[in-house]
């Protein structure tokens, strides 16, 4: 279980560009669930994320993995049970490195990187019967270098690999938009497969309204760092893309008198 | 025959500072960290072996201390970098500056070997090898061992679980934070080994000509980056040939090319003058052949959105 308690977050504190973004802001996610994320740009979508994985540090408040606060854990120790996958497929894989190697190297995640054989020969069908799993021929290239695959099927094989320890929680930080639609599509339906198959506990940003209708069981709405619209189980499954499109409106229209302050994409 | 001799001890010098240009290729090209330690503890292995032969220690023994000098100096580069949040050029020059000094508390600024001093090219064991050989060839054979040494390791290196996640870190460094390991520490690691035998590189090159110079360093970086650009650009297309073996034949082609100009003439004083030329040339080179290539994903790396 994961909780934000209380949290506290100002960007740029004492400058023109001073920035309240979460002020007491609290939020639980249950083991197991798949939280969809929506929000415009600045709603605070990627910093809840970032939050979470430690790139930035809240002001106050605390954030609890099953109880336990994971606030003094710098960022790369969070990520033994944290999986993400990130917007920019090249992120998730190291372009010089063959598939081979990229996924010997995520087999890997959470033990010790010490002088044994990088890649071991034993582990090479089960790579191969992971990426079949994708549908995409994968299994027949792992001796090609990551950076020669297409955006597509790097950001597959970064699925893979984020997912193939066990998890506490996976990341997917808008992880189909820098995808066509028709990939994205198909990345989206491999993302669902893999979290139900896998059982893990997901929290999903996107800008798709239909993704975060379609996937999860849980849609969570931002707008200027607090949760405008959170909605689950039965009322989840029977929402549809025009109700959630009709909320986004309604909030817009709301701060459409205020002048928007000034925001970096998110 | 002078040729020959010349040709030989060209080759020589290539193999000798071939084990810099390892170094370079670890840091320039594995970690993506521009590192100017390089033109000091280039020097500070030679001072280090200098001091330790004229000490009496045995020849061997004093690579060992000179690796363990160079790896001090680039773990403190390391640190610098990491822990204190300079950034990698500065560290770099902090460290090379810092050097200077200490290699002159070592060594002082001049500081020659005697000849009843035998080096790893004229010791017993060395002798027992190759004895028959004149000092030229057993020098060549020597150092191609060395350097062939230094390859094999590396390259098994980087087939361990540790060197597969240090070519990570320059690739994207995102994804060894992903993978729970933290990139600082592989960066400080690569800086150590380079570091190390960079001053191995000094070391040898002590042994090879008996002397030390505080100035030794001058241009060494430049020189490693050369012969790293030079090695990587003409085996961009050839898929098999290892990193290592690039730096290694850069370095041999960038000493052959230094000599060939000495060859025709170019005085000496315009010698760094002549580097500095031919490293732009390699450069812009290289980069013409570059385009349209590797995209680095450390750059777009981390975008602290709101």
């Amino acid at each position: 279980m994961l909780e934000l308690q209380h949290v506290q977050k100002t960007y740029n504190p004492g400058a023109v560009t001073e920035l309240r973004l979460f002020d007491d802001f609290n939020l639980t996610v249950a083991r197991g669930e798949f939280v969809s994320i929506i929000g415009s740009n600045g709603s605070g979508k990627t910093s809840l994320l970032n939050l979470i994985c430690g790139s930035i540090q809240p002001d106050g408040g605390d954030v609890r993995i099953a109880g336990q606060s994971i606030l003094r854990q710098p960022e790369h120790r969070r990520y033994q049970r944290i999986g993400r996958v990130y917007q920019n497929p090249a992120l998730g894989a190291c372009p010089s490195l063959t598939v081979l190697e990229n996924m010997a190297l995520a087999d890997n995640k959470g033990r010790r990187f010490g002088l044994g054989r990088g890649v071991s020969r034993e582990r090479i069908p089960f790579y191969r019967q992971q990426l079949a799993g994708l549908g995409l021929g994968l299994e027949d290239k792992l001796g090609v270098k990551m950076g020669s695959l297409s955006g597509g099927q790097r950001q597959a094989v970064a699925l893979v690999m984020a997912t193939m320890t066990p998890l506490d929680f996976l990341i997917l930080d808008e992880h189909t938009a820098a995808l066509d639609p028709h990939t994205a599509d198909r990345i989206m339906e491999l993302t669902d497969r893999v979290v139900r198959e896998k059982q893990l506990t997901a929290m999903m940003v996107t800008h798709n309204l239909r993704y975060a209708v379609e996937y999860g069981s849980r849609l969570l709405m931002l707008d200027h760092g607090r949760v405008a619209f959170d909605c689950a189980g039965a009322e989840k499954a029977a929402l549809a893309v025009e109700d959630v499109l009709g909320r986004f409106n309604a909030l817009r229209f709301d701060c459409g008198g205020e002048p928007a302050p000034a925001r970096r994409a998110g | 025959m002078a040729l020959l001799e010349l040709a030989v001890s060209t080759l020589t010098q290539g193999l000798i500072y071939a084990l810099l240009s390892c170094g370079v290729y670890i840091t320039y090209k594995i970690l993506d960290f521009p590192d100017l330690t390089v033109d000091g503890s280039f020097p500070l292995g030679a001072a280090v072996t200098a001091v330790a032969l004229t000490a009496g220690v045995n020849p061997y023994l004093t690579l060992l201390l000179a690796l363990a000098a160079g790896a001090a100096a680039g773990l403190v580069t390391g640190l610098i970098h990491v822990k204190l949040g300079v950034r990698d050029l500065l560290a770099g020059i902090i460290v090379q500056t810092a050097l200077f000094s200490i290699n002159l508390q070592i060594a002082g600024s001049n500081l020659t070997v005697e000849r009843g001093v035998a080096t790893i090219f004229t010791a017993g064991p060395t002798m027992a090898l190759f004895g028959g050989l004149s000092l030229l060839y057993r020098k060549l054979v020597v150092a191609l061992i060395l350097t062939l040494a230094v390859k094999l390791v590396l390259d098994a290196y980087f087939r361990t679980k540790s060197g597969l996640l240090l070519r990570a870190v320059g690739d994207n460094s995102t994804l060894v934070t992903s993978l729970a390991r933290d990139k600082g520490s592989m960066k400080i690691l690569g800086l150590t080994v380079a570091n190390a035998l960079t001053a191995l590189a000094g070391a040898v090159v002590c042994h090879e000509q008996r002397s030390f110079s505080a100035t030794m360093g001058a241009g060494q970086v430049v020189f490693g980056l050369a012969a790293v650009i030079i090695g990587t650009t003409l085996f961009r297309r050839v898929g098999f040939v290892k990193g290592t073996t690039a730096a290694i034949v850069g370095s041999i082609i960038y000493k052959f090319c230094i000599q060939a100009a000495i060859s025709l003439g170019l005085p000496a004083n315009l010698l760094k003058l002549a580097t500095a030329v031919l490293f732009l040339l390699i450069l812009v080179a290289g980069s013409a052949r570059k385009k349209g290539g590797n995209i680095h994903a450390g750059a777009a790396a981390r975008s602290e959105n709101l």
